[in-house]
């Protein structure tokens, strides 16, 4: 079965900066990973690449080997790191519209999560609070069957307790075939359930290695070795 | 997909343009009722209440004009907001193709349009309509045929067809712009609003440059028939024909231009912030 994502050379420039510098990468599929890089290193510029928001400089991004597109969409589940829903919708017309989208969605799924954490079907989203709004985001992206999660930063703007609810979410609604990549900058909340994890810095890869391997290697927790890693 | 695209933008559109019809509707008859109360009681206010006494009419106005405009101020927003902002990001992480998004928010702007134009000609019977007026119509009609005619224009189907298919193509012409330098804005990453106004400045100059140099050459190579056309009544139809046709052609290969170039930056230059 092919890589889920891969990068060749992937290069991202805004003007003068370059935000990726020549990527290459490759993600494989049932792995929760880790894209970890301090604020401005290339996360969000990669992951909008892998969505198709944003158009490569040079180079190529692939999930499921085919260019971002409409059959990708398909399979690519994705949380930005920005309030991008309607705000005038009711959560249930936002579920009615991810339900009309996509094949994946599980509509079942999401009302149970949102019933859980006592958010209302007929509350509009500009009546939410932020975090309630973040969760919102993510039980919508959560909820469907996708083959490859792109979460980023999922538990920025959110209490610790949200976070573990969070966390748990994402473990608990994906399956063994799919992907999740997680970028964030806050490592010691996600390392517990990472496999993988990925260092990007200034654009550029710097490291991708296992979880274990870092901590039987470096004898390190990932947190550690980030802060050395990035240490300014 | 293409549905699914219409019904949902129909019930982002649909929140601002019912209620501000159903308004229109309202107060169009308040303001029939209202002349019909004031005639019939042949009653004048003291010039101290005419003041009082304009509001009906001019909040009548404003909802007229809201109607006109809320067409081209929703259809901007929309394209702008849905698809440019962070909105963009769930839009475009759908699994469509770009043209439906675009061909989606274009249908529901025009019919949207359509309805707005319907909805003022009704408006306007609402306030002026008689039993009097109802009756009469037929009648002035046929004097109005029977004058054109005699200048050599005749009111036929036909006429209106082509004035109806102009007015949709100019209509549909006019969002494809607005779109076209909306999608413009992928081209700078800081100063979008200002790209975009510039894009639709410089497209608007580079189509009447093409509108005239296809007008003036067509008017040198066709200068006779047009001369015959203007210079015997009985070619006038001829003459209608042509230039509304002549029009009308040139806006949908503009158009058509416009539309494939919008579609091409939206999926080929995707630039969200």
């Amino acid at each position: 079965m092919s890589a889920i994502l891969e990068c060749r050379g992937l290069v991202k420039q805004y003007g003068y900066r370059r935000a990726l510098n020549g990527v290459n990468l490759t993600i494989e599929r049932g792995k929760i990973i880790g894209l970890l890089g301090p604020n401005g290193s290339g996360k969000s510029t990669l992951i909008k690449l892998a969505n198709g928001l944003i158009t490569p400089t040079a180079g190529e991004i692939l999930i499921n080997g085919k260019a971002p597109g409409e059959e990708s969409k398909k399979i690519v589940s994705y949380l930005p790191d920005k309030n991008y829903l309607n705000e005038w919708m009711t959560v249930e017309q936002l579920i009615k519209f991810f339900y009309d989208f996509y094949e994946d969605f599980d509509s079942h799924v999401a009302m149970d999560m949102l019933s859980k954490l006592g958010i209302g079907l007929k509350e509009r989203l500009k009546n939410l609070s932020k975090g309630t709004k973040e969760k919102v985001q993510l039980i919508l992206v959560m909820s469907r069957k996708a083959q490859l999660y792109l979460l980023d930063e999922p538990i920025g703007g959110v209490d610790p307790a949200a976070r573990d609810y969070i966390l748990h979410t994402i473990i608990s609604n994906y399956n063994e075939n799919a992907s999740v990549i997680i970028s964030t900058h806050l490592i010691s909340d996600v390392e517990s359930i990472l496999d993988e994890v990925v260092f990007i810095s200034q654009g550029q890869i710097v490291l991708t290695s296992s979880v274990d391997e870092i901590r039987e290697q470096h004898d390190k927790s990932v947190d550690a070795l980030f802060r050395e890693v990035f240490k300014c | 997909m293409l549905k699914k695209l219409i019904y949902h933008e129909f019930i982002a559109t649909g929140r601002i343009f019912l209620p501000l019809y159903g308004a229109f509707l309202v107060m169009s008859i308040l303001l029939r009722v209202y002349i019909g109360v004031q005639q019939a009681w042949g009653f004048e206010l003291p010039d101290w209440l005419a003041v009082i006494g304009a509001i009906p009419i001019i909040l009548y106005v404003l909802l007229f004009i809201a109607v006109i405009a809320a067409t081209v101020v929703v259809a901007i927003l929309r394209f702008y907001k849905n698809l440019i902002t962070e909105e963009g990001y769930l839009m475009f992480t759908l699994p469509v193709k770009v043209h439906q998004l675009v061909n989606s928010k274009l249908i529901v702007a025009t019919v949207w349009s359509i309805i707005s134009g319907l909805l003022c000609t009704l408006s306007v019977f609402i306030l002026i309509v008689t039993s009097d007026i109802f009756k009469a119509v037929p009648y002035w009609w046929e004097i109005i045929y029977i004058q054109a005619a005699e200048q050599g224009l005749y009111l036929t189907g036909w006429l209106l067809f082509e004035l109806i298919v102009s007015m949709l193509v100019s209509i549909i012409g006019s969002f494809i712009m607005i779109y076209a330098a909306i999608a413009a804005t992928n081209f700078s990453s800081n100063h979008k609003v200002l790209m975009g106004i510039g894009a639709y400045l410089l497209i608007n100059i580079v189509l009447q440059t093409i509108t005239s140099i296809v007008m003036i050459s067509g008017g040198f190579l066709m200068n006779e028939t047009l001369v015959s056309m203007l210079t015997s009544p009985k070619n006038y139809m001829g003459f209608i024909d042509l230039t509304v046709w002549g029009s009308t052609a040139i806006t949908v290969v503009t158009s058509a231009a416009l539309y494939w170039g919008t579609c091409w930056v939206l999926k080929h230059k995707l630039n969200l912030n």
